[in-house]
């Protein structure tokens, strides 16, 4: 009992002298430090060597890239979305036409899912691990003319170059456009099938035209795997700009 | 060589009757205690440096080189305070194949005092993240996700007051809203709740009721957003709050060249850091504090 009256009195106290603490008077600080240099840490290397090692199969060669290519390369489109982008269709677009008998009109993915860059010369599983890290999955949704308009809208505010493949956009200024998909001219009317991601499917980027398809297919395919694919089966990989979304204002 | 930026910290409100005191900062800095601050974000699994055939960072980056650098600072200042504001998941085969062991076992290992939770904590769902975090010594902080009856309850301070050589440092965490970032079922059971609201009580709690001398948020709402101003970041919470002195930043990969000085809602200073991403870069913030009773037996000037 009388323990908790000291414990109580100290507690009083020590409130109402909150002044006995410290006051910022200065803060200094100069600019952001580049982390180089190669002096080797013994402790941290032991850590990390195991690890190191069991990925070391990665380092396996899959292919060749021709020039190094970007995900921020152009405005709308860039080198790596677009190569990404139309290998992914024409890996997806065979398995899709089994199950259903229709062809993929047109894929869009996100500009965040792309990291880093291909490097020119050799490309490793590693290399497309750090370029495509996630686990999703390839995914076709049918949509109406109306969320066609909707995607294109995206486009427009978001104003990056999100991966896109057989879709063509010219913006003339804010509100006209020509669209183009699969080189046929756009029709409101119709509804298309769009080769996409699960993440993207629901909602993921606020892509929110593609979360209640008329109709929704998992193809169970990761997108990481089928560039790999891809890419140990053309050998040499090459990316361009080619104007596919731009802005002619 | 670098320039060095002062910034005084002029109290407009001092308890009772305060002021800064007339004698040259030289010797006055004598009797400041320093605490330093270093910090990263969004470093995504970049255990190794880039390749020197990188493009843009060749030879940068990577945990061996970051290490040396922090041991290196901890020997000029042992009193330093080592922290990360989110996203150290997710971005090379490291994080596929081990599910987060690497990234912790290597952060405990160079002293991280805590980190918050990033979207990309969450890419493997709650399970598995609740589960690499017996990897990691240091605490993961966040304050306005509930985590009620999912697997990270009780896993997840909500803040913590470290004491470094007698002065209080309550730091707390932010996280960004989770959907449309993170897939529905990898986060299921845990709601956002709004980061002002919770800022507000929280650090009105870590300054009154703790008296911490220095308040830090670890956020990952993102710096600011150009397509909507409106969008919950760090520029608007530093605005829109009190008691915050230092908000470390994360999610948006903004390569600050140095920390930012701006305005809370009583008009003090806050400052904003954010690093970039991948453990390209590393901010560093000195404190210096002074002790108010010896401010108070001081000759006084107004400022």
């Amino acid at each position: 009992m009388k323990l908790k009256i000291i414990v109580l009195i100290i507690t009083l106290f020590s409130f109402s002298c909150s002044s006995s603490g410290y006051t910022i008077s200065n803060i200094s600080y100069e600019d952001n430090i580049k982390v180089q240099d190669s002096i080797v840490d013994i402790e941290i290397e032991l850590i990390i060597k195991p690890f190191r090692n069991k990925i070391k199969t990665l380092e396996k060669t899959v292919g060749f890239s021709k020039e190094s290519y970007s995900i921020r390369d152009g405005k709308l489109e860039s080198t790596l979305g677009n190569l990404i982008a139309d290998i992914l269709y024409e890996e997806c677009n065979p398995e899709f036409y089994k199950i259903t008998s229709n062809n993929i009109d047109f894929a869009l993915f996100n500009y965040g899912g792309v990291r880093g860059t291909l490097n020119k010369g050799k490309i490793t599983q590693h290399d497309l691990f750090t370029i495509m890290p996630w686990k999703n999955l390839a995914t076709v949704v049918k949509i109406e003319g109306e969320k066609v308009i909707e995607l294109v809208e995206y486009f427009n505010n978001e104003n990056l170059a999100h991966p896109s493949s057989r879709l063509e956009i010219e913006f003339f200024n804010k509100t006209n456009k020509k669209i183009f998909i699969n080189k046929k001219k756009f029709d409101k009317n119709k509804s298309y099938y769009v080769l996409t991601s699960n993440f993207l499917q629901e909602g993921g980027d606020k892509m929110t035209f593609f979360k209640d398809p008329l109709e929704l297919y998992n193809l169970k395919l990761n997108l990481r795997d089928l560039l790999i694919k891809s890419m140990k089966n053309k050998n040499i990989i090459e990316g361009k700009l080619d104007n596919r979304i731009f802005r002619s204002e | 060589m670098k320039r060095r930026n002062f910034l005084k910290h002029v109290k407009s409100s001092t308890i009772f009757g305060l002021t800064l005191p007339l004698t040259g900062l030289s010797t006055y800095s004598n009797s400041l205690k320093k605490i330093t601050i270093l910090h990263t974000n969004d470093v995504h699994s970049h255990i190794d440096p880039f390749p020197e055939n990188d493009p843009i960072n060749p030879n940068s980056g990577g945990v061996v080189a970051r290490s040396n650098l922090i041991n290196s600072l901890k020997k000029e200042n042992p009193n330093t305070l080592i922290l990360d504001a989110g996203d150290v998941f997710q971005g090379t085969p490291y994080f596929n194949f081990f599910e987060g062991e690497v990234e912790l076992k290597l952060m405990s290992k160079m002293g991280y005092n805590a980190s918050t939770l990033g979207n990309h904590e969450f890419d493997n769902g709650i399970e598995k993240l609740a589960k690499s975090l017996k990897y990691a010594n240091f605490s993961f902080l966040n304050s306005n996700y509930t985590f009620n009856n999912t697997a990270l309850e009780n896993k997840i301070d909500r803040y913590k007051i470290f004491n470094i050589d007698d002065v209080k440092i309550g730091v707390f965490g932010l996280g960004i809203e989770l959907n449309g970032l993170v897939e529905k079922k990898l986060y299921k059971g845990i709601n956002y709740l709004d980061p002002i609201e919770i800022s507000t009580d929280i650090t009105n709690k870590l300054k009154f009721n703790y008296n911490c001398d220095l308040i830090i948020c670890l956020s990952h709402l993102g710096f600011s957003y150009s397509k909507d101003k409106n969008i919950m970041c760090d520029l608007l919470l530093a605005k829109k709050t009190r008691n915050i002195d230092l908000i470390i930043g994360g999610h948006t990969h903004t390569f600050l060249k140095k920390p930012i000085e701006t305005k809370n809602l009583d008009d003090k200073n806050v400052l904003i850091n954010q690093v970039g991403c991948f453990g390209i870069n590393l901010g560093k913030i000195d404190f210096y504090f002074s002790n108010n009773i010896i401010e108070e037996n001081s000759e006084n000037i107004k400022v």
